[in-house]
């Protein structure tokens, strides 16, 4: 093969954001000053992004590029890259004012964010095994220690440690998986498995799907394989909980989009009944358990589970994935749940015990700080998929997804799960506005940049609620 | 040399991948977990070997390679945070810490 400069151009925003995390390792050891590393990891990913568009990554006649065997950009690859890198921007503003007033060393959070990002993206665009385990351990091994960074609070430790052993665990579940399909069909690129599956099909790699498939459940968080999740986001930093819930969640989504692409029908028979148990089950527990939470974080954990349950019928529903309608999911939540987290995150602070957590804190938040007890209040509405919010858009194509192919069960629990979500997002709005609220001594000052990016973010939240055509006609162009 | 018989060598990789998870499950003692990780990760990486002497190719063993960097990497941040544990805890059982519920 002929490696040139052209060859790997396509990798530009992956190699921007290594550079940068070398940058900012350098800067690190040369003099320690949160500012510098700050700004040198925002303008690292602001160019990565100005590069994916640099290189018209989303024109309508480009045709996807292999780099080398492990990797291959297209259209998606790059819709969910600049999606990657953007959550993880949002999340760098977010970690600045959380940071700050952290008491230990507050540069390396930054490091680790970035080789996440460079993670998420070789996730999403890989095209072989080996670049889809790499791409996961380099998305999830930072995360550990993102994890557990603030390690003076017992929680945040206690949730690393949870989080590592787990996500191991699960890890090593792919990767047995993967030697089982390896052995029986002798390929490891996602566009021979088809091929060689159907010539030397058998019970090994059938077993070796199914043991990536539980893998990606387990990263996905959807039940039965839930259960780190709620300590995990209870107990990492707010701008962290932000990564884990959006970056982390959206790579392993569009790799899983493409390993289902790969596999032969009937195999995606034998699948198909077993993932929407999963994705009823995952509905269920997640609003059932969110009933009853008072602490936001965890409440958000639960209903992410409840999301990703909703997510999992786009791509199962029918007798191909939805690509469209997954897509439409995707970007609606990211962009609510960053700015559901951004809120927790503006009122936290390292330096502190707790992050602002409890529902309590939030009582009669808005006479503390209107604009963002209005844009709690938002995200809240489109979390519950009101009409007029992102929330309600993305909701509507899983609807239609599974109204065109009939799948009655499966709407029938989006709706019931819809239905018990209002109830437990109105409570915290209800909280907001409760003038008998509490608590002067928590009274944390909002962080202003947090704040601002949290309006801006509940801003994008309206106009993909008001007027998404723009972005729809935009996601029906990739290819 | 007598070759190994693929179902044979899958067979051991099975049997050590088993015995790992069990040991995940079973085990509430922080370094014994790491380990019984390893040796699931090591048992994935025996099988990738396995795997890729039945098909005569190298890419099992360039997996092995792989693996073995990402168990280095996990003992490292694994290791990093027991530490840090056990100055809080002064106790290496996982269940000290378990003040999450719900």
């Amino acid at each position: 093969m002929n490696l040139s400069f052209e060859t790997f151009l396509p990798l530009a925003p992956v190699i921007l954001l290594s550079l940068t995390a070398v940058l900012v390792m350098l800067a690190v050891s040369i003099k320690r000053n949160h500012c510098v590393s700050y700004w040198i990891t925002i303008a690292g990913q602001l160019a990565a992004l100005v590069s994916i568009f640099a290189l018209d990554g989303f024109a309508v006649d480009r045709v996807a590029t292999p780099v080398t065997d492990l990797i291959l950009i297209d259209g998606h690859a790059y819709f969910y890259g600049a999606l990657v890198i953007f959550a993880s921007l949002v999340c760098t503003v977010f970690l600045r004012n959380f940071i700050e007033s952290y008491g230990n060393n507050k540069e390396e959070v930054y490091m680790l964010l970035l080789i996440a990002a460079v993670g998420g993206l070789v996730l999403v665009s890989s095209s072989h095994m080996a670049g889809f385990f790499i791409g996961l351990e380099l998305l999830s091994v930072p995360v550990y220690g993102m994890v557990a960074y603030t390690h003076e609070r017992s929680r945040s430790l206690e949730a690393g440690v949870k989080y590592l052993i787990l996500s191991a665990a699960a890890s090593a579940f792919l990767l047995f998986g993967m030697a089982l399909v390896y052995a029986q069909t002798g390929t490891m690129l996602f566009a021979d498995l088809a091929d060689k599956l159907a010539e030397h099909g058998g019970y090994l790699a059938g077993f070796g799907i199914a043991m990536i498939v539980i893998a990606m459940c387990f990263k996905l968080s959807l039940a039965p394989f839930h259960l780190w999740t709620p300590d995990v986001y209870q107990g990492a930093p707010a701008p962290v909980g932000a990564l884990l819930a959006t970056a982390s969640k959206l790579a392993i989504i569009a790799i899983l989009i493409r390993f289902l692409g790969h596999i032969t029908s009937d195999l995606t028979a034998v699948l198909q009944p077993v993932l929407a148990v999963i994705a009823i089950v995952s509905i269920a527990v997640g609003n059932f358990l969110a009933l009853t939470q008072t602490n936001l974080k965890r409440m958000l954990a639960y209903s992410s589970i409840a999301h990703m349950g909703y997510l999992l019928i786009a791509l199962i529903a029918g007798n191909s994935v939805d690509v469209v309608s997954a897509n439409v999911y995707l970007l609606t939540y990211v962009v609510t749940s960053l700015a559901a987290f951004g809120a927790i995150s503006a009122l936290s602070h390292g330096g502190n015990a707790l992050d602002a957590e409890e529902v309590n804190h939030y009582r009669g938040l808005f006479y503390r700080s209107p604009a963002l007890a209005v844009a709690l209040t938002l995200v809240m509405l489109s979390l519950a998929g009101i009409p007029l919010t992102a929330g309600f858009i993305g909701k509507f194509y899983i609807f239609m997804t599974g109204v065109t192919t009939s799948s009655w069960i499966l709407l029938a629990a989006l709706i019931i799960g819809s239905g018990l979500g209002l109830y437990y997002y109105l409570r915290v709005m209800v909280a907001l506005y409760d003038r008998t609220g509490n608590s002067q001594a928590d009274n944390v000052p909002a962080a202003r940049a947090s704040v601002a990016i949290v309006i801006l973010l509940v801003v994008l939240v309206l106009w993909l609620g008001v007027y998404p055509q723009p972005a729809l006609e935009f996601i029906n162009t990739l290819h | 040399m007598i070759a190994i018989p693929m179902e044979q060598g899958l067979a051991v990789a099975g049997v050590l991948f088993t015995l790992g998870l069990v040991g995940v499950m079973v085990r509430r003692n922080i370094l014994f977990l790491l380990m019984c990780l390893e040796v699931m990760m090591n048992a994935a990486a025996l099988a990738f070997i396995v795997a890729g002497s039945r098909w005569g190719a190298p890419d099992g063993q360039v997996m092995f390679i792989l693996i073995l960097t990402l168990a280095a990497a996990e003992a490292s941040i694994g290791l990093a945070i027991v530490l840090q544990f056990y100055r809080r805890h002064h106790s290496l059982d996982i269940d000290v810490a378990s003040e999450m519920r719900g």
